[in-house]
């Protein structure tokens, strides 16, 4: 009886570490994440300028590598926003990286080619891109 | 060639065409800021000819001049209980402010609001929020008190519009801060939102976790639109 007692508490003591270690879990990036697609910054942005809706249900939460040239980079404390592929509409991939010095280990600069693995989070004025992560 | 730019790439946003048609036809002088890396290849002719049009839409409406544009704005929100503190933060949205006009307007992506807690931006994207089906949030509105683009410093306003959020539209009033700096302005507003007035439900188990008010915190650099 009391080894029963012992077993039970034990299971309810792992359940218990699992769930605490689920809901606590850190958001991951994405560099563990395999890449769905790959695409340049003009179709892409092409591809949700002329149709969202479509583009959504192609680009939307998926793990997109977008090559393009960078265009901008807005340094916000601790982050930056890098905009690629600045299109003449005005608009470009917004890609958010965190923190900022990810951009400078890397030596990325304005007017570089480079290719952006992000997370595709939509489309407002920019296609906007979080958990960035430089690949090349 | 510029305005058409500028009109197309506004349009697909947060409506705010109205408010940037003018100042659009005149973005014209490349220099050094962010919104103008698009022009970075006009010829000098157009640059020249472009002046000209841009000193000519300064005579005809020299107040108009007054747009200011950030596609990086930083939106935090905060839910503080003796359970948890919860934070969010979104840094691309995209914010204009017309100082003639006394006009705002925000839009932003709420895919792009970041959890340190990948099971809360789940929770707040799947059953908060419903992303999928209300994917932007929106604040359209004016706001009360003088700012001189002229003079630097810090301008005390009182900010009013509709917010529309999980497809509800709600009046938000806020104080807000305008600060003309050197070379833009940035503006900053602190308010609180209560989610069921956007008929968000917070389920009973996590009732005590989500504060019954949500500490907003608006931070925008805007750049002239020239």
């Amino acid at each position: 009886m009391r080894k029963k007692i012992i077993l039970f508490l034990a299971v309810v003591a792992v359940c218990l570490a699992v769930a605490w270690y689920w809901y606590n879990k850190p958001r991951e990036g994405i560099a563990g994440k395999d890449t769905q697609l790959t695409i340049s910054a003009a179709l892409l942005y092409e591809g949700y300028s002329t149709d969202e809706t479509a583009a959504n249900e192609k680009f939307l939460n998926k793990v997109v590598e977008v090559k393009g040239k960078v265009d901008d980079i807005i340094l916000n404390g601790n982050d930056a926003v890098l905009i690629l592929g600045m299109q003449p509409e005005g608009g470009g991939i917004s890609c958010f990286f965190s923190p900022a010095s990810a951009l400078e280990s890397n030596h990325v600069k304005k007017g570089m080619e480079i290719v952006v693995k992000g997370k595709c989070t939509g489309f407002n004025m920019d296609v906007n891109l979080t958990d960035c992560i430089i690949i090349l | 060639m510029d305005s058409g730019r500028s009109e197309a790439g506004l349009e697909t946003g947060c409506r705010l065409q109205d408010k940037l048609q003018v100042a659009g036809c005149r973005v014209s002088i490349p220099d050094e800021g962010r919104e103008s890396t698009n022009q970075s290849a006009n010829q000098p002719i157009m640059k020249k000819s472009v002046l000209l049009i841009a000193c000519c839409g300064l005579i005809i409406s020299a107040a108009s001049a007054q747009v200011y544009i950030t596609r990086t704005g930083v939106i935090n929100f905060f839910s503080k209980t003796p359970m948890e503190d919860i934070k969010a933060e979104n840094n691309q949205v995209y914010a204009a402010i017309d100082l003639s006009k006394k006009t705002i307007a925000f839009s932003m992506l709420m895919k792009s609001f970041l959890f340190r807690k990948e099971l809360m931006q789940e929770h707040f994207n799947e059953n908060y929020v419903e992303s999928d089906r209300h994917p932007k949030s929106t604040f359209k509105g004016t706001f009360t008190g003088d700012v001189d683009p002229q003079k630097p410093g810090v301008y005390n306003v009182q900010a009013q519009g509709v917010l529309t959020l999980h497809g509800v539209e709600k009046s938000v009033n806020t104080p807000a801060t305008i600060e003309i700096t050197g070379d833009g302005l940035t503006g900053t507003a602190r308010f609180n939102l209560l989610p069921q007035d956007f008929d968000i439900e917070i389920p009973g188990i996590v009732r005590d976790k989500i504060a019954k008010q949500i500490d907003v915190q608006v931070k925008i650099d805007c750049k002239p639109v020239k």
